[in-house]
């Protein structure tokens, strides 16, 4: 098995406690005014910073290890994003700018008159209510495109700079496709507005046992709780409901209940002193009223008042998703970038160390004497685009729930090139160099655009140049290079000591 | 104006000259109007005024005929004579405006010969009855097909005809014999014919019908489509010989719109492949030759767009910019006309210098550390297109910087119905001059020479004595120069602004990767080739999804030829 280097045993670890453990820790339990405190504001940019990681991972993977220079990693990521944000747009519980079922872009791109048959949901959004479909897709997705596209550019052997470019184009024309509104993936504004993950306090058609029974509750008002749900039901669904009831289309019936109820819930705050004096209210509830939540948490109330209202009609629910925005919800996904970015390490520590990886690097460095090895490098090429692929696709699914929006610029070939100058900065063909660079930029890149923002792009240009020119190796290398330079500065001091001796990594003789 | 007046006075008489009877000058015409507003009879009045429609292109006419039937003439009553006048369009402080006779224009004027002056409050205006002010309605719709300007006429022509109103027949009639412009005969000719084919009289409307398909008449090919429609739902009302003869017509109509449009296709897509060309020939030179990818090609573009900018400001109106955060100005030289559209020659030659200098720079500052490198040089000359954009946006501003086009690239000319822009024209023309250029310093210089040899076997050309590091300079400047000529060619088409290179830097990219390296035939192919596929799939799929499907297809094109169109062989594993 894969051996990790002793210093980098004891770096890995100790960025792992502080990373995983302090930093979550001092946001839970350090008091806001405290010194020690880290923000949920902090702690979601240094989860932003995470995903970053992990794809400047993936771009590694490529282009330190196996020499493909890809421009369109951005597009896996953000295809990974797309994925994760249309799963949390399914969540949307009608708490949107319209307050209707659907995400509000579908609203006011006028899906309904589209997609008639369907609500105005297009029929591909609909199995991402599945939290599972989403997440099975932020994998299969990115690992489609990168197969196909992998596919045909290495089976023509398409190589180098052209494999750069025709990425790039590739990236080029998902992006423009993406800005296009009949898209059908919010067009230039992109999915964004979440609020809830993995699940949904909105009632499901399937959380009414028995509507017939429900309708005729509602419909009777025994207490003020139904005559005031009653009220707020339409005329026209009213009538709609009785007349699926007599045809016998009780699902029907169902799904047309739990949207009129949900858009009940969602418009306002359920709970009345008079109308819930019939009701008896454990003293959580009370305490949580007490505070007067709004928006999600008033929904996740009132979803909590309805199965106290009416406990024989609504199922109760013991998930209700999390909501994206709430500081335990943000800790965890910064922890879970961790985790990830940690386990990517750990894999591609081990897959580098493999024969594969060897295989890998020799492909890098001389494509044509593998080949004529008797090996199909255009696989191997494939297989590493298509990890480096679900890398991207996985950072990009976390990134977005921490940051809160996805749209197409995101994939632009210019965020491409920015991954690719983290790992050069850092330090490629090497697993902890892009970690660093990505961080590093990206601290350097927050800091910048705050304090001086016009000089910023002078400063990240200024940096593709001198990294390319003075630091082939990036920050990693920069020790190796200093002791070279030493060196030369003072020749014979260790000509005798071999294990300093400088081997060669690439080999020159394919150029 | 006062050399005009005599010309237009002999136009006219010709025109109305080779009618047999009826008033000749603008005066008699001015005289009939003032006759014709003083006459108590309504029908002498209504008479007369239908025949001021021939006097057409006498400004006055028209507006003293507008003015009386918005109700804004008037008459002056002096010893028993009625004069009538109008009011002037500018008032002084006292809401007072100078009065015109319309008799000849001149100022109202008392008996010791000072100007008079009203507030159209104070006055009463000449009555009018309804059916005069649809007599003068339709003279005044009449009045622009005696303009001087054959447009104006043409346009009102177009215009009235689509009317079809059979009251204008003899007006159109009238005046067919004496058109001498051809385009505007022709118009004349479709709005005669338009109008009778909404005639209820079959002898009429069927030879209408079938010379507007002979005539090929774009613009009344609804009214064609209108008269085929009718008569096949009622074809006892029509007849038969109106539906063949309307079916022919717009067969006919149709058909020559198809081949318009093949013809306006073709000329969008050539024009497309000379942008492509233009902007892509620098690129396939410093990519063919060196195997750089310089990222940067687009903003070297933008240099020259800007050096076009500049040199417009120095040759008229002066410009500001700003650099290092103080803000500079320069004045300009002040020309106008020829003088001042020479700048864009001038601006030609100094992009092909800044851009050049530019690309010197960036060989010799950067590029050259990089040739082992490739995939390097094109992260280093990234950054160098992020600091280029930047240092655009601080010295000219973000937004987008106004460049005029010289007044003989502005405008087009139609032939058959297919516009031919002349910036576009002559950017097919700077194309083929670009290309010849190339063509010529490749292979019948020198310096040509050693650039093929260097490309060919870089070891070898280094080994028999070729200064290869001087070549790839030289070869690097011309590119980047070419690059500048075509920025200052797309300032003619396009926006010039920080991010001009950005929108083409792709697509030159795909056209040299598709036409393979170093290779101009290829790259002249290629450009054609996406150019012209760009322009057939934008009317079906739009601009964004016929971009879209163009890269797919490149994509697909090189699974069949992964080199390009056209490959260099040679025998060297890598290529």
């Amino acid at each position: 098995m894969m051996q990790l280097p002793k210093h980098e045993l004891l770096l890995v670890s100790l960025s792992v406690l502080i990373g995983l453990v302090v930093l979550p820790c001092l946001n839970a339990f350090a008091p806001p005014d405290s010194a020690l405190h880290v923000s949920t504001f902090t702690l979601s940019l240094y989860g932003k910073y995470l995903t970053y990681a992990v794809l400047a991972l993936g771009v590694n993977l490529l282009w330190g290890y196996t020499g493909l220079l890809s421009l369109g990693q951005c597009l896996f990521f953000s295809l990974g994003g797309y994925c994760l944000g249309m799963s949390m747009m399914m969540n949307i519980s009608g708490l949107g700018q319209y307050h209707e079922a659907i995400p509000d872009f579908m609203v006011f791109l006028e899906f309904p008159v589209r997609f008639p048959e369907t609500a105005g949901l297009p029929p591909h959004w609909i199995p991402f209510k599945h939290f599972w479909f989403a997440a099975l897709m932020v994998v299969l997705v990115p690992a489609g495109v990168a197969c196909l596209f992998g596919w045909l550019a290495f089976r023509s052997r398409i190589k180098g700079v052209y494999f750069s470019i025709l990425s790039q184009a590739l990236t080029y024309a998902a992006c423009l496709m993406f800005f296009r509104n009949d898209f059908t993936f919010g067009g230039n504004n992109g999915l964004t507005d979440f609020k809830f993950l993995l699940g949904t306090p909105s009632l499901q058609p399937c959380e009414i046992p028995n509507p017939a029974s429900f309708i005729a509750e509602l419909k009777e008002g025994k207490d003020d709780v139904s005559r005031f749900l009653w009220s707020q039901v339409t005329p026209a669904s009213q009538k709609g409901l009785s007349d699926l009831l007599i045809a016998g289309k009780t699902a029907s019936a169902e799904a047309l209940l739990a949207g009129e109820i949900n858009r009940i819930l969602a418009s306002g705050t359920l709970y009345d002193e008079r109308r819930f004096s019939a009701v008896a209210l454990p003293p959580d509830i009370k305490l949580l009223l007490g505070q007067n939540p709004r928006d999600t948490g008033m929904l996740k109330l009132n979803r909590v008042l309805m199965e106290l209202a009416f406990p024989h009609q609504v199922v109760k629910k013991a998930f209700t998703g999390y909501v994206v925005n709430d500081p335990p919800t943000k800790r965890a996904l910064y922890v879970c970038s961790g985790l990830l970015l940690l386990l990517t390490y750990l894999f591609c520590r081990w897959l580098t160390s493999t024969k594969f990886g060897l295989i890998q690097r020799a492909v890098r460095d001389s494509e044509n004497r593998v080949l004529f090895s008797g090996y199909a490098t255009a696989n191997f090429k494939l297989f590493v685009f298509v990890i480096a692929a679900v890398i991207a696709g996985l950072g990009g699914a976390l990134f977005v729930p921490q940051v809160g929006i996805i749209n197409p610029s995101e994939m632009g070939a210019d965020k491409s090139i920015e991954a690719v100058i983290w790992v050069a900065v850092g330090g490629r063909g090497n697993l902890l160099g892009p970690i660093l660079g990505a961080i590093g930029v990206n601290s350097l890149k927050s800091y910048a655009t705050h304090s001086f923002a016009e000089q910023w792009p002078y400063i990240l240009g200024g940096l593709f140049v001198f990294v390319t020119l003075f630091m082939p190796k990036g920050l990693i290398g920069l020790p190796q290079q200093f002791r070279g330079l030493w060196r030369k500065v003072r020749p014979g001091t260790d000509a005798n000591n071999p294990s300093t001796v400088e081997i060669k990594p690439e080999n020159t003789l394919s150029q | 104006m006062r050399c005009v007046r005599p010309l237009f006075l002999a136009c006219l008489f010709l025109m109305t000259s080779l009618r047999a009877a009826g008033p000749v000058t603008v005066s008699t015409f001015r005289s009939a109007l003032a006759e014709a507003i003083l006459s108590e009879d309504a029908d002498s009045q209504i008479e007369l005024v239908k025949k001021l429609a021939d006097g057409g292109g006498d400004p006055f006419l028209e507006q003293a005929l507008s003015a009386w039937r918005q109700g804004s003439l008037f008459l002056h009553e002096t010893n028993e004579i009625r004069t009538p006048f109008l009011l002037d369009a500018q008032t002084d402080l006292d809401g007072l405006a100078l009065a015109l006779r319309i008799v000849d224009g001149e100022l109202l004027k008392d008996s010791i010969g000072k100007p008079l002056k009203f507030s159209a409050a104070d006055l009463t205006p000449v009555d009018t009855s309804s059916k005069l002010r649809k007599a003068l309605k339709t003279t005044l719709d009449l009045f622009s097909l005696g303009n001087l300007n054959p447009k104006i006429r043409r346009d009102a022509l177009i215009k009235l005809g689509q009317e079809q109103n059979s009251e204008y027949l003899p007006f159109f009639n009238s005046r067919l014999p004496g058109e001498s412009d051809g385009e505007v005969r022709r118009a004349l000719e479709e709005a005669v014919a338009v109008t009778q084919i909404a005639s209820e009289d079959p002898r009429v409307r069927d030879p209408a019908a079938l010379r507007l398909g002979q005539l090929r008449s774009i613009t009344s090919l609804q009214f064609v489509k209108k008269l085929e429609k009718d008569a096949l739902a009622t074809p006892a009302q029509f007849g038969k010989n109106t539906l063949t003869a309307a079916r022919t017509a717009v067969q006919q109509i149709e058909t020559y719109i198809s081949i318009g449009n093949l013809f306006g296709t073709a000329f969008r897509g050539v024009s497309l492949s000379a942008v492509l060309l233009v902007a892509a020939l620098g690129l396939a030179i410093t990519f063919g030759l060196m195997n750089i990818i310089n990222m940067a090609h687009g903003e070297i573009m933008a240099v020259g767009a800007y050096t076009t900018f500049v040199v417009q400001g120095i040759f008229g109106g002066g410009l500001l910019f700003s650099l290092f955060g103080k803000t500079f100005s320069v004045k300009g030289m002040g020309l106008t006309g020829g003088l001042f559209d020479c700048y864009f020659i001038v601006a030609l030659a100094a992009s092909f210098v800044t851009a050049g200098l530019v690309g010197l720079a960036l060989e010799r500052g950067i590029l050259r550390f990089l040739y082992k490198r490739p995939l390097e040089s094109l992260l280093a000359t990234w950054g160098v297109s992020l600091i280029l954009q930047q240092a655009f946006r601080h010295t000219f501003g973000s937004a987008n910087v106004q460049v005029n086009a010289p007044s003989f690239l502005s405008g087009s000319f139609v032939v058959k119905d297919v516009l031919f822009a002349y910036n576009r024209l002559f950017i097919i023309g700077f194309a083929v001059f670009v290309v010849f250029l190339t063509w010529l310093l490749l292979s019948k210089t020198s310096l040509g020479l050693q650039i093929r040899a260097v490309m060919q076997n870089r070891a070898m050309a280094s080994c028999i004595g070729v200064r290869t590091d001087r070549v790839n300079m030289m070869t690097f400047a011309f590119g980047s120069g070419l690059a500048g000529m075509a920025g200052a060619c797309l300032s003619q088409i396009a926006n010039v602004g920080p991010s001009l290179g950005q929108s083409y830097i792709i697509d030159c990219f795909m056209v040299v990767v598709l036409g393979g390296i170093g290779n101009l035939v290829g790259t002249v192919s290629a450009a054609a080739g996406v150019g012209v596929t760009d322009q057939i799939l934008q009317p079906w799929l739009g601009a964004v999804l016929g971009k879209i499907t163009v890269l797919g297809a490149i994509i697909l094109f090189l699974q069949w030829r992964p080199n390009g169109l056209f490959v260099t062989r040679n025998r060297s594993l890598d290529g």
